[in-house]
């Protein structure tokens, strides 16, 4: 579970929010753009400092101003995935999905299996060998997300990962991350302008307004919907 | 430069339609702004190039072969080389760091720090080489506590060294300051919540994706080492097999051995050469990488 309280004064605007996410749930924060929704999720990626408050992932603090704790990215165990592409350029598809294990020097049997297992979950075995650089908007939104799942979260942070993607990889993709964050009991907070992408996977939605939220909308349960 | 325009001068002159050019889709025909533009690019061209020619010209093909086995440029090659080789990899082995810390970490005094850094660039070599002798002299700073443990470092091929890399570094750590700073910084932020550390993001997303890049700078800083003459002189002197690099051989041998000042003068230039085609290749490679 994510409980995230943090202030951060930006430029135009204070951001204070306050909300949680529970295990195995999808938030949806909603809000025109420049309102601070990037901000919050690489607040908690850990890529930026909040100026006060607490994030807290699984009762372990991630960010705790009264404390002084910030725990740098790399140990926070978290999946972001970003609104551009950040597959690495200069690596081939199977090195960038594999980064996060190696990075954690895990065996490379080990490796190669989960690389192969997110490659054919994502339809995207047939590019292994090819460079990042080389790869569609689309094919390097798939291996950002294969790469992202491929590090085992404990939170998986969205943002607007759809946009590149034609409509059927969308619903690939989209039924993956629901069966992904649903079989490992993990908070998954999506960022997405597309009100389809939210109501299909959110549970909850938080409006955001100049670095409020203001509204908090509970949308009904689709268990249905996860097979 | 010199080689841009050059080339894009001649091709200019040797287009059909010399008076009815296109440049960058804008159409201008025969005008004196632009005939007068040419003969003056012209005149900087001879200037650029002439001296050159004449150096080329007063060799002759046989004297050139004789003298490249004279002592003199067999040792002065090869000391330029040897020093020239390891200064490039020391500036690459410590300034690629500081140019990464002075682009990603910001504390107070920063700028005067990079202002120090770039100095070297704009200081007369005379001066960089005098000021290393007070620091490293006998009776310099820091040379008399050395003298005291018998370390002498002035008129010995370390000096030669030193002095190098005192003039050359600045030129290498400068753009690699550049390039750490333009490099988006979303590849190294994905490989940070992908688990990697500041090293290993470091060594697996920075440094491949900047290469090219570093290494043109250093290839440039080579350049600089190899021509280095004023610093050279004053700090490390102008000994034979010691400290008798190319320029200060080609000083030397003016007056005495005319032939082997030429051969030098000549080797230089082809390494010149090769070191401005192989910066524009990379950074043709980069552009299209």
């Amino acid at each position: 579970m994510l409980e995230c309280s943090i202030n951060k004064a930006l430029r135009d605007f204070n951001l204070g929010v306050s909300f949680y996410c529970n295990d195995g749930e999808i938030i949806a924060i909603r809000g025109e753009n420049g309102t601070g929704k990037t901000t919050i999720i690489r607040m908690i990626a850990g890529l930026l400092e909040p100026d006060s408050g607490s994030v807290i992932l699984n009762k372990k603090y991630l960010y705790d101003f009264k404390s002084g704790i910030c725990l740098p990215p790399e140990k926070r165990k978290v999946a972001y995935l970003h609104q551009r592409s950040t597959v690495f350029p200069h690596m081939t598809v199977k090195d960038n999905i594999g980064y996060s294990l190696v990075s954690k020097r895990k065996s490379s049997a080990l490796i190669q299996e989960t690389v192969v297992y997110w490659m054919e979950r994502l339809n995207i075995s047939d590019l292994s060998g090819i460079k990042g650089r080389n790869l569609s908007g689309g094919q390097q939104q798939r291996v950002a997300l294969a790469r992202a799942l491929a590090s085992e979260p404990d939170i998986l942070l969205l943002d607007e990962p759809f946009t590149a993607l034609d409509s059927q990889t969308r619903e690939i993709v989209r039924s993956c991350v629901k069966e992904y964050v649903y079989n490992l009991k993990i908070p998954c907070i999506l960022i997405s302008h597309y009100a389809s992408d939210i109501t299909d996977m959110a549970w909850r939605i938080y409006d955001i307004e100049r670095g409020s939220i203001i509204r908090d909308i509970f949308t009904f349960i689709k268990e249905s919907n996860i097979s | 430069m010199q080689d841009r325009i050059f080339s894009e001068s001649m091709d200019l002159l040797q287009s059909p339609n010399f008076f009815m050019q296109k440049s960058h889709g804008i159409s201008f025909s025969y005008s004196p702004f632009i005939i007068v533009g040419i003969i003056i690019t012209i005149g900087v061209l001879l200037y650029l190039i002439l001296p050159l020619v004449a150096l080329i010209l007063r060799s002759s093909p046989e004297n050139l072969i004789e003298s490249l086995y004279s002592p003199v440029v067999i040792q002065a090659l090869t000391l330029s080389l040897f020093t020239t080789i390891i200064t490039t990899i020391l500036i690459l082995v410590t300034g690629t760091p500081a140019a990464y810390i002075q682009s990603r970490v910001n504390y107070p005094g920063k700028n005067f720090v990079d202002t120090c850094i770039d100095l070297p660039i704009v200081l007369p070599p005379a001066v960089a080489g005098f000021a290393l002798l007070l620091m490293f002299g006998r009776m310099g700073l820091l040379g008399k506590y050395l003298y005291l443990f018998d370390i002498t470092i002035p008129f010995t091929t370390t000096a030669v060294i030193m002095a190098q890399f005192f003039v050359a570094a600045p030129l290498y750590i400068r753009q690699a300051k550049a390039l750490f700073s333009q490099q988006d910084k979303i590849f190294e932020e994905a490989a940070r919540t992908l688990g990697a550390g500041n090293l290993r993001v470091f060594i697996t997303i920075t440094l491949p994706l900047t290469w090219l890049g570093l290494l043109s700078g250093a290839i440039i800083s080579f350049a600089r080492a190899l021509g280095e003459f004023g610093a050279t002189i004053m700090f490390a002197g102008n000994l034979p097999g010691i400290t008798q690099t190319m320029p200060l051989a080609i000083y030397a041998s003016m007056q005495s051995d005319f032939n082997a000042a030429i051969t030098l003068s000549i080797i230089l230039i082809l390494i010149s050469l090769i070191v401005m085609l192989l910066v524009r290749l990379i950074s043709g490679g980069e552009e299209h990488a």
